[in-house]
């Protein structure tokens, strides 16, 4: 027949919980008393380990904690698991691309002659003598062209042709 | 008749515990040991202890008016310090830690009392290591309770107000822990 405390009993008696007949039990059992009190050293060596850790590194790191200093926290992360930042990076790249064709359509009207002449050679020649006809019809005209109707009331025989005109 | 006790080195005001935390940085100065030694022992690491501390204090800063003194500030602050551990255990920042090199950052040796002699302290050396392992072995709420208990000395409706836990569900897993840790230091020889 087992008489010694179960293990519960042992727990409880080592968390400081024991009840009258548990305490009474202890105070007659040797082996027992000598279980509790084996499992308390071990339990308070290890508490005072840990507390003389805890001294040294507070001797070694004084005045750490600033208290009004916000930690530096990690970038918040979504719900799928994308940190901020690459959203940053996805939507400028996004406004990026919707604004650079603007700035390549501002740039095309000056390239549009240079490409004009490159096209082909004869459609410039036709171009040069459409100019220089024109040219020379406005050199040759007798009056202003805004009183160029008027000449339908002047008898044709009074009006002189242009010079070069036959 | 001036309204405090000492605890220790701690001095408690017993009437209005809100009235603690108008001088905060005395009161980082007063608690600062107790929150690294909780930390320290729940995430076994001491540069993260730190980071948790320094956290736990700036939690403590931004919600100090809503603390309305139902309860110690000590068991305050081991609520913030808690939830600070749960948070981080499975974070990425966790795992980082976990995984990264140590160089003697999480480990407890050399037992301080030089009066004893070398043979007993590799003894106790030995003892104070067992009990660390086993605490790493523990399930999260049971390492939460049994340091709460042992190395914070707080009692039972305490560490209740401390998990969020009963005080019979704090009591179940305090007796599960000692048990566990019992059985790692083995039989005497």
């Amino acid at each position: 027949m087992n008489n010694h405390l179960s293990p519960d009993q042992f727990a409880k008696c080592i968390a400081g919980q024991p009840s009258r007949e548990e305490l009474q039990h202890i105070g007659e059992c040797p082996e027992c008393s000598a279980e509790v009190e084996r499992v308390g050293a071990a339990l308070s060596q290890f508490l005072s380990a840990v507390r003389h850790r805890i001294d040294d590194r507070m001797a070694s790191h004084p005045t750490e904690i600033t208290p009004l200093k916000p930690p530096i926290k990690p970038l918040p992360h979504t719900g799928a698991g994308i940190p901020a930042l690459r959203w940053a990076l996805m939507a400028t790249a996004i406004v990026v691309a919707a604004v650079l064709p603007f700035f390549i359509s501002e740039n095309k009207p000056r390239e549009a002659p240079e490409q004009a002449a490159q096209a082909g050679q004869p459609a410039t020649e036709a171009n040069a003598d459409a100019i220089m006809n024109r040219v020379n019809l406005h050199l040759s005209r007798t009056l202003p062209a805004p009183m160029e109707p008027m000449l339908s009331l002047i008898p044709s025989e009074f009006i002189s042709k242009p010079r070069g005109v036959q | 008749m001036k309204p405090g006790t000492t605890s220790g080195f701690i001095a408690v005001n017993m009437e209005n515990p809100a009235l603690e935390l108008d001088d905060f940085d005395r009161l980082v100065e007063q608690y600062r040991a107790r929150v690294l030694r909780f930390l320290f022992a729940s995430v076994r690491d001491l540069d993260l202890a730190e980071t948790l501390t320094q956290d736990c204090f700036w939690n403590a800063y931004k919600s100090r008016k809503a603390f309305r003194g139902d309860c110690s500030v000590n068991t305050w602050l081991m609520r913030i310090a808690v939830n600070l551990v749960r948070n981080h255990v499975g974070t990425r920042r966790f795992q980082f830690w976990k995984k990264a090199p140590r160089v003697d950052s999480g480990e407890i040796h050399d037992w301080p009392d030089r009066s004893i002699s070398p043979e007993e302290r590799a003894a106790v050396n030995e003892q104070v290591q067992a009990v660390w392992d086993a605490t790493k072995i523990l399930s999260a709420k049971q390492r939460t309770v049994f340091l709460l208990r042992f190395l914070e000395d707080l009692d039972i409706r305490e560490i209740a107000q401390s998990t969020g836990l009963t005080e019979s569900a704090v009591n179940v897993h305090l007796f599960r822990a000692v048990h566990h840790i019992r059985k790692r230091l083995g039989r005497p020889q």
